[in-house]
């Protein structure tokens, strides 16, 4: 008796009605895509997202969350099915005040826009003069920013709004603020190629490279074999504070952990990129002392491009799954 | 500003922002840091949208990042809070009872400060200085020990010493009057209180008088005080007691084996003294040898003092003129002291001239009538 009432509670709190089986005869409670989500689930995030004050349908909002499960198939790895369970846990991890807002701002809802303004707007423009550091380009890029919201960015007839890439996983002030660093990101990437030519300066010709020798040959292979077979973490640690100078707090606030994390982590990438560098000298044809007189080597005179083997060693350009 | 979509394979906005606000699963998270491990492009996109999150809201950046780090700190600031608060209470206690301490013992050294000293102290500080030369004048020929009822005259300078109202005319007053004051140090011993700027509670100066009425000879303070507590005219019952004595001695030892100087203070105020005279060490007479005074005796109007080099001397107009006394003891004398009178406790008033003592370094004892002839006792 208390076992079945226990188990009506678990299912009534997940969201599941008792006239669905969450049993093994469906694939260990896997279901296939919704059509449409149960009537108490529904209503529970109905009422926590508050979507009738954006000026949004109950269907409309139904329909964003199908959309949203879909894309990023309820937080599960490609492939895997998600139970009734877990795509409720799914819609429960969304930001759905967020996401109702954005979405009903994409279609076009003047009460949502109002909200959105009375919100976003000015820590829009706050983010903004952090990222460029000027008072006129932060206003300039919240401007177009939000311009490009409002759907003035129209492709093959239709109006775009970027909101509607929003998936509710992350914040909307988050969401905003990297679309902005992407913005201006991309205008600085793309401006620099466009410097006058009077300020051009043109590099000196490189001298002519010595032949190397056989043992600069043999370092150049094992620093490239070393540093591709690095982890995604060691090889980001390596590029953040060597390539582009961060310091350990600022890697410690983009990996969310303390300072001397960092530190030692980067301590211990170092040690094992040096082991792994001597013992592959070693198994190149070196003994100990040649492979430790190798290590020795000036940097500048082996030719290693270290940007290069960081960037484009085992990682693979960012593929986004299909269809998202 | 370029505002073209990205076409390019770099995660968008919403992969970046919930690796940012760690939104996302394990697995998308690893591959988002392995992307950014390679890309210069989004590695800068991230920093920048951290960097614009923390100036935004710096309060709301720590706290998400740390929670746990912030709430300790709290904690631990709320503790250190006492070491300085315990500091502050216990500074304040002890300038409190310092200031307690202070106060008393300048009450106590209004009391039983000798008459030089205080006269001395008197002058600089009495607002009519001017005066002084004529108070002065008519203090020398007041007779030497008058009896019988005191004058009249003698009320008004002393009502008004105790309310300290018209210190100039009073004066005038007290100087025309001199004549028949039956004893300067009376007077004097009234005028140093009131100059030394003790201000006396009236209530104790009336409890302290009758107490110090049915003691002995200290007839000059009680006069002083019962005047200054009751404001009238009404003749003490000792103002006749010309022979009255006041003793002071800068040694305690001294002091602890003559308990009760005659005619100097009742046994009921005994522990008070010890401190009062801590206070009178500090401001001696000044001898002719140039040294302070370590110990003195008054009896009528002879003073006898010692210095720190042992030197005794005399002064028979209540320590206005000094003169040094021949030697006729062994050792240092160490105390000088008025001998115990037999009749002391009843108030009987003491004709003869008084008898003094002195102490040397070893002990032994001198006894001299009128402090010039000395004889081992």
């Amino acid at each position: 008796m208390w076992f079945w009432l226990g188990a009506f509670a678990y299912c009534e709190g997940v969201g599941i009605t008792p006239a669905q089986s969450v049993d093994g005869s469906e694939g260990d409670g896997v279901a296939d895509l919704p059509v449409a989500l149960d009537g108490r689930l529904l209503d529970e995030l109905w009422k926590e997202c508050e979507g009738a004050s954006c000026g949004l349908e109950r269907s409309e909002f139904n329909e964003i969350l199908l959309e949203v499960g879909r894309l990023q198939n309820f937080g599960l790895a490609d492939g895997a099915g998600a139970s009734r369970q877990q795509q409720a846990a799914f819609f429960r991890g969304l930001r759905l005040d967020d996401l109702v807002l954005a979405r009903a701002c994409a279609a076009g809802k003047e009460r949502a826009w109002e909200r959105f303004i009375a919100i976003f707007r000015q820590p829009m423009e706050r983010a903004a003069f952090a990222i460029t550091r000027s008072d006129s380009l932060g206003r300039e890029l919240a401007d177009q920013l939000y311009a490009e919201l409002y759907g003035l960015t129209t492709r093959d007839g239709e109006r775009r709004c970027p909101l509607q890439s929003y998936r509710g996983r992350g914040s909307l002030a988050g969401w905003l603020r990297t679309t902005l660093a992407q913005r201006y990101v991309d205008h600085y990437r793309h401006c620099r190629r466009e410097e006058a030519l009077e300020e051009y300066d043109a590099a000196a010709p490189e001298a002519e490279h010595e032949t190397p020798a056989s043992e600069m040959t043999t370092l150049k292979k094992v620093v490239e074999g070393a540093l591709g077979g690095c982890k995604a973490e060691d090889r980001f640690l390596l590029a953040a504070y060597y390539l582009d100078e961060r310091t350990l707090l600022e890697i410690a606030h983009v990996l969310h952990v303390h300072e001397a994390t960092v530190s030692r982590k980067l301590k211990r990438v170092c040690r094992e990129l040096r082991k792994q560098i001597l013992k592959n000298l070693q198994g190149a044809g070196m003994n100990r002392r040649a492979a430790d007189e190798a290590l020795g080597t000036d940097p500048r005179d082996l030719d290693v491009n270290l940007k290069k083997l960081l960037q484009y060693s085992q990682s693979d350009a960012f593929q986004e799954k299909k269809g998202r | 500003m370029n505002s073209k979509t990205q076409l390019d394979p770099h995660p968008d906005a919403e992969s970046l922002n919930a690796f940012v606000e760690q939104a996302m699963a394990e697995q998308e998270r690893g591959r988002i840091l392995a992307h950014l491990a390679g890309c210069n492009r989004c590695r800068q996109v991230v920093y920048l949208a951290q960097e614009s999150a923390a100036e935004k809201d710096p309060a709301d950046a720590s706290a998400g990042l740390r929670p746990a780090v912030r709430k300790k700190s709290l904690l631990r600031n709320w503790w250190l809070v006492w070491a300085p608060a315990g500091a502050l209470a216990a500074t304040v206690s002890l300038a409190y009872v310092v200031h307690l301490r202070h106060v008393e013992l300048a009450a106590e050294m209004a009391k039983v400060a000798p008459q030089g000293v205080m006269r001395k102290e008197g002058i600089s500080a009495r607002p009519d200085a001017p005066a002084l030369p004529e108070m002065q004048a008519a203090r020398s020929p007041a007779p030497a020990a008058p009896a019988g009822p005191a004058p009249k005259g003698l009320k008004p300078p002393l009502a008004s010493a105790a309310s300290k109202k018209a210190p100039s005319s009073a004066a005038e007053k007290y100087a025309d009057e001199a004549g028949e004051v039956p004893n300067a140090s009376h007077n004097e011993a009234a005028i140093s209180l009131r100059a030394s700027g003790a201000e006396y509670p009236a209530a104790n100066a009336a409890t302290d008088a009758n107490q110090e009425q049915a003691a002995t000879g200290s007839q000059i303070y009680t006069t002083a005080a019962k005047a200054m507590a009751q404001g009238k005219a009404k003749e003490p019952a000792n103002q006749k007691a010309s022979g009255g004595v006041l003793t002071a001695a800068a040694s305690p030892a001294p002091f602890a084996q003559n308990p009760a100087p005659p005619g100097g203070f009742n046994a009921g105020r005994q522990h008070e003294m010890g401190r009062a005279f801590a206070v009178y060490k500090a401001n001696p007479p000044e001898l002719p040898s140039g040294l302070l005074a370590v110990s003195t005796a008054s009896a009528q109007h002879s003073t006898l003092a010692v210095d720190r080099m042992g030197s005794v001397y005399l002064s028979e107009d209540s320590g206005s003129n000094w003169e040094i006394v021949a030697k006729q003891w062994s050792g240092r004398v160490v105390v000088v002291r008025v001998e115990p009178a037999a009749d002391a406790n009843s108030g009987a008033v003491q004709s003869q001239a008084p008898t003094f003592e002195v102490v040397n370094d070893q002990g032994q004892v001198w006894v001299s009538t009128g402090g010039r002839i000395w004889n081992a006792k």
